[in-house]
This record gives structure tokens, sequence and C-alpha cells, in this order.
């Protein structure tokens, strides 16, 4: 009993720290390869919903709030085709990897130069 | 190390030459510049890019020219320091002989030329060229010269007398040329 | 006890991953400012003969200055398709491209006809296709206006590819030297000289309508300005006063010309009337006042002047006539130049290292200085304000750079032999 409640949070937390090395991985390979355009501003804001097959391959990348410019737009959709695919997706846990087969992307510069 | 040899010869030949309205080989240097054996000259063509007056006789000192009223000093060109338009103390017995030569010669008139060295914008310093030669028109007229026999055009940075990025070159065209 | 661990397990997983399925969402703050990668591929011909001029060649080096786009090599071009028909996206994305540009040229008549597609890689879809016929000697007009106009497809911004430079050249030793005042394509090519003069030339200032060039000769023995008609090689002189007469500088109408003068003592700013020939007077003291430049909504000023005790700039405004100083960072500013949406100034800025491109952000304040170059002078802003075009030194000569104004990239226009200086870039020309 004691034991599985043990081994129950052990997992737990793993699960966590492995969705949150999965959040990072993807983080980074985004912002990799988002390439800004030069008239972005940190007033410009888009959200991305990503969809992923159980390989990590992108099912699909949509913009579900945009950011009222089709430049910055485009820029998001292609970073997102460009950094994809996430095949690390088949390394977490069961349960961690059905959070991740859809998800969303909030892109919002905070480091533009204006 | 060319640089070096290159600075070292300025400072030998600006030395002995500059007061004589000679100038070192060093502008040669410059790409732009043809030949090496015009360069003696080209220090000394600064007067006003026509023929006038480019002949000068080398060693001659600036004080040759005081007491012969009928003639026009030799020196026809003073130095300045960087960012001053100040008459330097050495400058002034060749600034009063053409006072001198001036006010015997009431009918003769000169063009001051004012000119900086080339660091900063381009119409800046043709403000810096023209507050040097105002700085000359004012030490003139203070020993008698008329106002009018005396105007000044400042070339600002477009007629360096060397070329160059070295304090030498700039030292040889912080100047006023008195152009007759 | 078990509904305890249930808790924390909830919890564990909450911190790092919201539970709520479909709201997970990741935050992306940061983007790399590498250049786009763009594929041009070489445009076929129809008919016989290789064309006079390479129109991928010149749209993939025209992006390529602009710092923000990467073209691919000729070497990794997957496939030479010419039509949009003739693409498969998916080739285009194995070698990481995200947009690419196809084309033919087609003789007709006296000319050419000139077609080109620009696709979307990833978003699988033609973004933009056109016709469009020039003589037999435009060719490369017609490959500039293909950067432009994929250019601004891909960034929302005006290409100024086809656009032109001022310059002058100054060639010989320094007793016999020659100045010349040239017009080219912004890239260089197709030079035209359109003054010669054993006298200095300075200061050329385009037009708005980019028909006429003022300047500064000293043909006369004194310095005078003029205003040349481009097309015609007419030309009036503006001003001859005795002392400078300087630093021309168009009003945004066209009607006006701003422009130093030192007639009453000092260099001040005035305004001239070019139909009248007015002038007003802006300053007044005994410093020197120069180097002018309109604001875009023609309401104010920025110029040059050392009243503080060395040359800083400051801001005129035409409204109350007051000038108020505005650069604070370091010991020398000078020549300010503003941006198209009036929003950033352009300026030579001194530091321990020299003269460099600085652009200073009106709003904030912020100095950024852009290039590395030691003796930079004279710089003027492209007209859509992604670049910046500079005299500097390379090696003991004069040269003309360009960086963009974010200051990531730049490159040296070719020369031929002498100095090269007083670049002055046109307004759009058409």
């Amino acid at each position: 009993m004691i034991a599985g409640e043990a081994e129950a949070i052990a997992n737990a937390k793993q699960a966590a720290q492995a969705s949150n090395g999965f959040i990072n991985l993807v983080r980074h390979a985004i912002e990799q390869a988002w390439i800004l355009p030069a008239s972005a501003t940190n007033q410009l804001r888009a959200v991305v919903r990503i969809q992923l097959l159980p390989t990590g391959e992108l099912v699909s990348a949509r913009i579900i709030e945009s950011s009222g410019d089709s430049v910055f737009d485009r820029s998001v959709l292609q970073a997102v085709e460009r950094a994809a695919p996430f095949r690390e997706i088949r390394e977490l846990p069961l349960a961690a990897q059905s959070q991740f087969r859809e998800f969303n992307l909030d892109f919002n510069p905070k480091d533009v130069r204006r | 190390m060319q640089f070096n040899s290159y600075a070292k010869s300025l400072v030998v030949a600006v030395s002995f030459a500059v007061m004589a309205g000679c100038t070192s080989t060093g502008g040669s240097q410059d790409g732009s510049m043809d030949g090496t054996g015009s360069a003696g000259a080209a220090g000394q063509g600064v007067t006003s890019g026509q023929a006038s007056g480019t002949q000068l006789g080398q060693g001659q000192g600036y004080g040759q020219g005081q007491g012969q009223d009928s003639r026009i000093p030799d020196q026809r060109t003073i130095y300045f320091d960087y960012d001053r338009d100040t008459i330097r103390p050495e400058f002034e017995s060749v600034l009063n002989s053409h006072a001198q030569y001036l006010r015997s010669n009431p009918n003769v008139s000169v063009i001051l030329q004012g000119h900086a060295d080339e660091r900063g914008t381009r119409e800046y310093n043709l403000g810096l060229g023209e507050r040097r030669a105002q700085s000359v028109e004012r030490y003139l007229t203070v020993q008698g010269v008329s106002p009018s026999q005396l105007e000044i055009v400042s070339y600002g940075e477009e007629r360096p007398a060397v070329d160059g990025h070295s304090e030498q070159s700039y030292a040889q065209n912080r100047r006023v040329v008195f152009d007759y | 006890m078990k509904r305890v661990v249930s808790i924390m397990v909830g919890l564990w997983l909450a911190l790092y991953v919201s539970l709520a399925n479909a709201d997970l969402t990741i935050e992306i703050t940061k983007g790399s400012d590498q250049a786009i990668p763009i594929a041009v591929v070489p445009f076929a011909t129809q008919g016989q003969g290789a064309l006079p001029e390479d129109i991928a060649q010149i749209v993939s080096d025209d992006l390529a200055r602009s710092g923000q786009f990467s073209p691919l090599s000729r070497g990794s071009l997957i496939a030479q398709p010419n039509r949009s028909e003739d693409v498969h996206y998916r080739d285009w994305r194995a070698v990481d491209s995200n947009y690419l540009v196809v084309g033919q040229v087609t003789p007709q008549g006296d000319g050419y006809s000139v077609q080109f597609e620009l696709m979307d890689i990833y978003g699988e879809r033609r973004m933009i296709g056109e016709v469009v016929n020039v003589g037999r000697d435009q060719l490369r007009s017609a490959a500039h206006y293909v950067s432009d106009k994929v250019f601004e497809a891909i960034t929302g911004i005006r290409g100024a590819f086809s656009t032109r430079i001022a310059y002058v050249t100054a060639q010989g030793a320094a007793d016999n030297r020659r100045y010349a005042l040239h017009v080219a394509d912004a890239d260089g090519h197709n030079s035209q000289q359109i003054l010669s003069s054993q006298q200095p030339i300075l200061s050329p200032a385009w037009s708005p309508d980019g028909n006429k060039l003022a300047y500064v000769s000293f043909e006369s023995g004194r310095p005078a300005i003029y205003i040349q008609d481009l097309a015609s090689s007419q030309r009036i002189q503006a001003t001859s006063f005795e002392g400078i007469n300087g630093a021309p500088a168009w009003s945004p109408d066209g009607r006006q010309l701003a422009m130093s003068l030192s007639k009453d003592g000092q260099p001040e700013i005035y305004i001239m009337d070019i139909a009248s020939r007015s002038f007003r007077r802006l300053t007044n003291n005994s410093a020197i006042d120069t180097e002018p430049d309109w604001a875009p909504d023609g309401q104010s000023l920025v110029f040059t002047s050392d009243r503080s005790g060395g040359p800083q700039l400051y801001r005129y405004n035409l409204a109350n006539g007051q000038a108020e100083r505005i650069t604070f960072t370091g010991s020398y500013n000078s020549r300010g130049r503003f941006s198209p949406d009036g929003e950033t100034l352009f300026l030579i800025h001194r530091d321990d290292q020299g003269f460099h491109v600085a652009k200073k952000d009106l709003e904030t304040d912020r100095m950024t200085i852009l290039t590395d170059s030691r003796w930079d002078e004279s710089p003027s802003v492209a007209p859509n304000g992604s670049m910046v075009i500079f005299a500097t030194q390379q090696g003991n000569r004069g040269v003309l750079g360009v960086v963009s104004a974010d200051g990531n990239a730049s490159y040296r226009l070719p020369s031929a032999q002498g100095d090269v200086r007083e670049p002055a870039w046109s307004p759009f020309m058409n």
C-alpha cells in the first residue's frame, strides 16, 4: 500500500518531468525554426493549434487566433512546419502522450525591438 | 609594420618640412593617387587647384616675405590644432607678413581657404573650415587689413593637402590657405 | 490515503501540464533572426540564345543583400521547375526552403516578356504570379521588379530594389582631383555620370518625386547649391551666397529646400521656397548649424549644431520655432536622417573606435550603433526604411556600404577607381 503510493508519486513525478522535457523540446525547436518577420512587434500574437500522430508527425497546424497580420501568421505556421516532426513524443509515458496529441502554441514575441 | 615605418617617415618629414610648405610623400600610398613623384607638389597645390602660386621655393622660412611689401609672402598656409580655430603663436609672423602686404597693396584681395581634416561629417566640416578662415580674417582686420580685401571660402574636408588617415596627415589638412 | 495520492499525482501533473485536455498551451516568446531560406530557380528562356542578364541571379543577389533572405545556392536546387504547376512542394521542404521563385522569359517584339511566380512551400500555395513586359535593355529592371514583388509578398514591406542611388567620386592626386556626380541603380549597376568638375561636389539630395537632384558644387570657385533635372540635365543655381551654401534637403512636398547658409556670419539653417526663391531663417546663434533633414510629416527638421560645444542633433519644430536637443549619448552625433515612418533617426555617432552609422529610436531614445567600420559618413535611408547606405573607408579608399536598419546585415557596393562618397538613396521611382 505505502509502497504503491510512493511508486505512484514517483511515476507521476517522472511523467511530469518527461512532459516538461517534451514541452521544452517543442518550444526550443519552434523558437529555432521561427524566423521573426522584420515587421514583428510585441503587440502581435497568434495561437496555432497543432495535431500530432503518435509518431510525432504533424497532422495539422491551423491558426485559431490570428494576429491580424498575414505575414506574422504565415511565419508562425512555417515555424511549426519546419520544426515538426516531434518524434520524442513516443518516449513519453503513455498517459502523457495523449496530452500532446493536440495542443496550442501561443506565439507572442517579447524580445523584439519595438 | 608597414604603418610604423610609414608613420615614422611622416614624423621625420613633417617635423622639418611642414613649415616650408612642403609635404612628405606619404600621401602617395593612397590608392587613389597616381604615382609617387607628384606628391611633393601635391602638398603645395592646395592654394587653389588652379595654376597660381604653387611653385614655392622649398626650405624658405615663413618670415622671409617680411619687408618686401610688393611681394606676396611665400608662406601661404598656416595649420591648426584638432577641433580648434585659434591661431598658433608660431604662425603669427606669417599672418603679420600677409597683413603688411595687404595693407601696402589695398587693391589686392585674397581668398582665405578654410580646411578641416577628414574626421567627422562633410557639411559640419565645412563649418569648421570656415571658422578657421574667420579666425584668420579677424586677425588680419585687427592688423588693419580692410575686410573688403578678404573673402572666405571653406572647403571643409573636400580638398585635403595630403591623403591618409594618420594624425600626421590630419595635421597638414587642418589649415587656412591664402589664395591670392 | 489513496485519494491523497491521486490528488498529489494530479497536482504534479497540473504543475507542468494543463490537465484540461484541449488547453495545453506552450508559449513561444522568442524567434530566430536568421534569414529566410528561399530558392530562386534559373528562369527558363523561350527561344534561342542566352539572355544578356541572369534574372534569377539578380533576384537572388537583391534578396541576399537585404539581409532578410538567404537564397539557396544553385547547386542545392533540387529541381528546375519554371511554372507553379510543375512544383512538388515536398521536394522543397526537403531542402528547408520556405519559399520558391520560378519564372521564364520569352522574347516578345523588341523586348521580353518576363513571367514569375512565388510559392509558399509549407503553405503549399502560389502567393503571387505576374507577367511583365520590358524593353530589350531592361532585363535588369525586370529582375529588380521581381525582387520588389517577392520581397513585399513575403515581408509585407515594399521592396526598394528598383530604386537608384546618387554618389560622388573623386579621382586623382590631391592637386589634380576630378570630382563627379553619378546616378546608378541601387545595386550599383547602370551608373551614369551627371556632372564632372575639378572642384568639390557634395551633398546630393533627391527630390521627393525622384526627378531632380539638389547638390553643392564648388565649380565656380565658391560653393553653390544647384537643382538639376535628371531627365533633361537642365539645372538652376538655387543659391550662391557668400560663405557656405550647403546641405540641401527637400521638404516632403518638394516645394522647399532646407539648407545651411553662412551669409550672415555663421552657418544657419534656412528654408528656401523654390518657386518664389524666398528664404526663411530658422536658427540664429554663433554655432555651426547644418545638415538639416525634414521629418516625413513636414512638421519638423532635424539638424546638426555644436551650440553645446560639440556636434549634436537638434529638432526644430516648425510650428513653434523651437529647437530642442535630442542626442545626449556621446560627444559627436551628426547628420541625422529620418526613417520613412519618422520614428527613427539614422546618424553618425563617434565612439572610442571612430565614426559609425547609428540609429536612435525617437520614442525610446535608445541609440544603437549599426556598423563596426570606423570612418562612416553620410548615411542615407532606403525609401522602405530597411537599409541605410553610407560612405566608409576600405583600405585607403572611400567606398559605399549598406547596412540593414537592424544592423544584422551589411555589404559593400563594388566601385571603380578612386574615392566614392556622399551616397543618397532615391525615393520610390514608381
